[in-house]
């Protein structure tokens, strides 16, 4: 085993399928010669040439269409969006084409494309770089969407997506890059990958599920860890892969505690929680002892300030305050 | 001023009522008069209308909930007056809070064990709240949920507190554990099961059981259906009682007291089965409408009463009651009398058998049985018997009903 | 300066011109514009310190070197008429008579700042006197531009909008079918572009096969111009003749504001994807340097006096940022839901 960043992750994973997979492109602003706005192309241009990693203009409706059409045509494309804020730009080409062009024409066109989408709020940057919008594509019927955050989840589920013939929306979360985990060298590191639609257990527990991913999923850990301390029993599932989802492990969880938190970092209102507890709710209503709890962020734009951008982000407390409120049967 | 209306009672057997929908909301102006509620009670489905107007300022019951009649279910208001909550608050108002003890407690009390018995049961009517979970282990161990006290007082009963009260030998049921199903009456089942249980003890019955020739009933019918008229047997029974009530009238008789209420308006009713259970469409003054007016009168209730939409007029006020169980095969059988009436028909299965003509000669004959049960405080054997006897001749001579 | 350095500049600024006032503006004017200049070199050299001292959070990008254009631009421009800006936002805020104090309070995510504390440097936006606010999605002030242009003919009222942009917008859709829009209903609208030849770290000619960006006027049938965006005078005079034609209703120009980026596309950026040793010889042509040697060598002012002005606004600043720290307050937990619906109403 190697320790490695996600960043680190994200690069093995390009520089290992890339080396086989000539098909495989990538497009977007400063991949190339920048290596990326977060160093996650570093090399890439250098390996596989200018014509595998190409700079484009700050034309996202284009470079997305663009990567939309090469899926079409024989090559497996990524798209990096700077911030997944903008993926608003080549929405139209991503819910109106590649989410569905395989269905309108018949089966007869593979859309094996992944775009790449660092999301997540902190540090400041406001209402135009901290959302989440993987909501969004959860409702549309025709992309997968995974949002891994442990470097080993976020190697081997990048391969998937690039092995995949589906567009698949990744979020990686732009404050993980520096993250870092253990990945297994050598040929094992080269070789195993991590499928979609199957969540990972981080922490057993009786007394509640907590349900996360990405960043939340990482909180979460961390206030299961504070909670045991005050005699509180809390299963942490991390997500991975948020279309397909892995509701089966949910469930058995939930069979076991009873309880159930669901995390995420995005908006609250129409989000993924919403949508996870509505079907925990048809799949297992008899199994709820109490009911399920939403954590998300105040239904606000994210502000500038700091304090104010404190107050919107859900954090360690407000998934523990989710677990007191999930256990308190008044 | 603000002022709470309470669910009216709409039938006289009505004690609850489940709300299925609320058709007002806060801030909607109600007449006097106008449906508020869709409302499930012993009769069916039915709509509940405001017994005063005003602005609906609160509901004060959830849909899905049985309520109580005379309980509050909204509170009005007048045009430009608000509602505050506190209104209402010196009802509820908590318990004064006990004095803190003048004496220093003595050595501090071992912490109590979490209290399996703290909280009492939810009282009557009041809204419970339950997981979805206790209440699926409460109705697996055969236990109604509403009995278990939740360990936080008003709060939530949960799994534990379900599994608490059953370790604590809590309302072992009967069936309890068994491979079965527990499923709570509805309103209109505990009605059934009052009214029978009333007949069944108030009154002493005889059975009197005659066999009718159907053979002129059935050319009747067919007469009307060949020209494109559907009559039932019921209806045709129906009229028939009508007019013999009209002959006996001693039959269309109710008991209140020492009162002997000879009713004047002779009212039939006929059982039909519902997926909700047992309901009874009355025709009303079925001896003055023509065979095929209570033919068609019956038919729209018997629709009505499948789809759970018969209102409380068309139920009530019953002098007679016919059922017929003919078309499972049953061939004869004692009902139970709808009370306060006098007697309940049975009618059984039509039947071919050889029946001895004039001439003594075999003849091929389409029969069924009618089994009259009668109230002896109200009537005794011969006149029952008489009556009986004309509902015959009709039934074999219905030319007979001109 | 030899040969080679000589043509890169030439390739480099192909629209250099010396500086000459226009006719007609007098010393005064001259002063103003230099103090105006001076202001948001000052402003943004103390944000990139405030930033690295952690008193001003999240991004900031710093318009050092594009001071010209800013003001040049916005010389011409009466207080009701209109700019969009994009994420470099400080000096076209400066530039359209923006207050400091409430610039510099909003960058310390106070409640007083121009923006209450919720937007920052990003998003640092004075409507009131018609600065339509800085964005974090290159090419989308482009639209808003076409927007407020139309809402001038509309409600007839003579304002002009200047849309300020960069390289990288240019290359968005949304750039093309906005300018393609504002030439057909001839919209009082000028497109300025501050092309700085570089979006982030990608050259504008990776990317363009076409650097001369105003050559694209001639797609859209307006008229597009190429200018030294390093000069105040040459970015006032376009800018001048611009906003005449708008007002009369002879519609949109495209100008080509040309110089290079000298810093950083953000206040941490080390550029290490770039020649830095090459572009020093850049230095020398930054507007701010310029006029100084304007002003002096036309003996219009001595060194003293250029000073003195240039001293005036570093004081300016100095006290916009002792406000933001000393006197502003942080927003209250209770602004959070403020201003994301009309009319104080809030949906939770």
């Amino acid at each position: 085993m190697a320790v490695i960043t996600v960043r680190q992750a994200l690069n093995d994973a390009f520089k290992e399928e890339m080396k086989i997979d000539p098909t495989i492109i990538m497009m977007g602003c400063d991949i190339g010669v920048r290596g990326g706005p977060f160093g996650i192309t570093l090399d890439l241009m250098n390996l596989y040439g200018k014509d595998r990693v190409i700079d484009t203009p700050i034309s996202e409706p284009a470079f997305v269409g663009a990567c939309v059409g090469a899926a079409a045509t024989g090559l497996r494309p990524v798209a990096e969006v700077l911030y997944s804020d903008w993926i608003t730009l080549g929405m139209d080409q991503l819910v109106n084409m590649a989410a569905k062009m395989r269905y309108m024409f018949g089966g007869k066109v593979h859309m094996p494309l992944v775009v790449r989408a660092p999301f997540g709020a902190g540090g400041g940057i406001a209402a135009q770089h901290s959302q989440s919008f993987e909501a969004w594509f959860n409702h549309v019927p025709g992309f997968k969407v995974v949002a891994p955050i442990e470097p080993y989840d976020v190697k081997g589920m990048m391969k998937t997506a690039l092995r995949d013939d589906n567009p698949v929306i990744f979020f990686e979360h732009k404050r993980s890059y520096q993250l870092k985990g253990e990945v297994p060298d050598g040929e094992e590191g080269e070789t195993y990958t991590v499928p979609f639609g199957k969540a990972a257990v981080r922490r057993e527990g009786t007394d509640v599920t907590i349900v996360a991913y990405s960043m939340m999923a990482i909180r979460a850990k961390k206030a299961a860890e504070e909670l045991a301390k005050e005699g509180i029993s809390c299963e942490v599932i991390d997500l991975i892969s948020l279309l397909p989802l892995d509701y089966d492990t949910v469930m058995n969880s939930i069979g076991k505690t009873n309880r159930v938190v669901v995390c995420q970092e995005a908006n609250l209102r129409g989000g993924m929680a919403g949508d996870i507890v509505s079907e925990i709710i048809d799949r297992g209503f008899d199994l709820l002892d109490a009911p399920p709890v939403r954590v998300g962020a105040l239904n606000v734009p994210m502000p500038y300030n700091k304090g104010l951008e404190d107050l919107c982000i859900p954090d360690e407390q407000k998934i523990k305050d989710a677990v007191y409120k999930v256990l308190d049967n008044k | 001023m603000a002022r709470k209306m309470a669910l009216p009672k709409i039938g006289v057997n009505m004690t609850e009522a489940v709300i299925a929908k609320w058709l007002v909301k806060p801030g909607d102006t109600v007449n006097e008069g106008d449906p508020i509620i869709e409302a499930e009670t012993d009769k069916s489905t039915q709509e509940i209308y405001a017994t005063e107007g005003g602005i609906v300022a609160k509901l004060l019951a959830d849909e899905g909930e049985t309520v109580e009649c005379y309980t509050d279910i909204m509170v009005l208001i007048d045009e430009g007056e608000e509602y505050k909550e506190e209104e209402e608050a010196p009802v509820k108002a908590e318990e004064p809070k006990a004095e803190e003890p003048k004496v220093q407690a003595a050595p501090p009390a071992a912490p109590a064990p979490v209290p399996a018995q703290a909280a009492a049961p939810a009282p009557a009517g009041a809204r419970v709240r339950v997981s979805p979970l206790a209440k699926k282990i409460a109705r697996e161990n055969g236990i109604d949920f509403h009995i278990v006290p939740p360990a936080v007082p008003g709060g939530r009963i949960v799994k534990n507190d379900v599994l608490n009260f059953l370790a604590n030998g809590g309302g072992a049921a009967p069936g309890a554990g068994e491979n079965l199903d527990v499923i709570p009456m509805s309103p209109m089942r505990k009605i059934i099961a009052a009214r029978m249980t009333q007949s069944t003890l108030e009154k002493p019955c005889v059975g009197l059981v005659t066999t009718a020739d159907a053979t002129a009933l059935l050319a009747l019918r067919k007469k009307y259906k060949e020209k494109g008229i559907k009559v039932s047997m019921d209806a045709i029974l129906a009229k028939m009682a009508a007019k013999a009530l009209t002959i006996h009238r001693n039959i269309n008789t109710v008991l209140e007291g020492n009162d002997l209420l000879v009713k004047r308006d002779v009212n039939v009713g006929v059982a039909v089965d519902t997926e909700k259970g047992l309901m009874v469409p009355v025709v009303k003054n079925a001896d003055q409408k023509s065979l095929l007016e209570v033919s068609e009168n019956l038919s729209a209730m018997v629709e009505d009463a499948q789809a759970s939409r018969l209102s409380a007029d068309n139920m009530g006020g019953g002098t007679f009651t016919i059922t017929n169980l003919g078309m499972f095969g049953v061939e004869e059988f004692g009902p139970i009398i709808n009370p306060p009436e006098c007697c309940i028909l049975g009618v059984g299965a039509l039947k071919k058998e050889f029946v001895p003509d004039e001439n003594e000669k075999p003849k091929l004959t389409t029969t069924f049985k009618m089994n009259l049960v009668f109230d002896h405080r109200i009537v005794d054997g011969a006149p029952a018997a008489r009556f009986l006897k004309t509902l015959k001749e009709f039934v074999e001579m219905p030319e007979l009903l001109i | 300066m030899d040969k080679k350095t000589q043509a890169y500049v030439k390739q480099t600024l192909p629209a250099l011109k010396e500086l000459k006032a226009p006719e007609g503006m007098s010393l005064d004017e001259q002063k103003r514009i230099y103090r105006q200049m001076c202001l948001i070199r000052e402003f943004d050299s103390q944000v990139k310190t405030l930033w690295m001292k952690n008193e001003i959070y999240g991004l900031a990008h710093s318009y050092v070197g594009a001071e010209a254009i800013a003001v040049g631009a916005c010389e011409n421009l009466n207080k009701d008429d209109f700019i969009t800006s994009t994420h470099r936002g400080h000096g076209h805020t400066i530039a359209k008579g923006g207050n400091t104090r409430a610039m510099m309070a909003e960058l310390h995510g106070k409640y007083e700042g121009l923006n209450r504390g919720k937007g920052g440097s990003m998003h640092i936006a004075d409507v009131d006197i018609g600065m339509l606010g800085a964005t974090g999605i290159v090419g989308s002030g482009m639209p808003i531009a076409i927007g407020s242009a139309i809402s001038a003919k509309v409600l007839k009222n003579d304002r002009v909008t200047i849309c300020f942009h960069g390289d990288g917008g240019t290359n968005q859709g949304v750039w093309h079918e906005s300018i393609n829009m504002a030439a057909a209903w001839d919209l009082p609208a000028i497109f300025l572009i501050e092309n700085n030849q570089y979006a982030i770290a990608t050259k504008l000619g990776w990317v363009a096969k076409e650097t001369d960006l105003y050559k694209r006027a001639i797609g859209y049938g307006i008229e597009g111009v190429q200018i030294d965006g390093f000069n105040v005078f040459d970015v006032y005079n376009a800018v001048k003749k611009a906003v005449e034609k708008a007002r009369k209703g002879g519609g949109p120009t495209l100008i080509e504001a040309r110089y290079i980026r000298l810093l950083g596309h953000f206040v941490a950026d080390d550029q290490w994807y770039r020649d830095l040793k090459a572009d020093e010889i850049f230095w020398e042509y930054e507007p701010i340097k310029r006029m100084k040697e304007y002003f002096i060598s036309n003996k219009l002012l001595s060194e003293e006096e250029v000073d003195a002005i240039q001293q005036d606004a570093i004081d300016e600043i100095a006290d916009a940022v002792s406000y933001a720290q000393n006197e502003c307050t942080e927003p209250s937990a209770d602004t959070l839901y403020d201003d994301i619906y009309a009319d104080g109403e809030i949906i939770y």
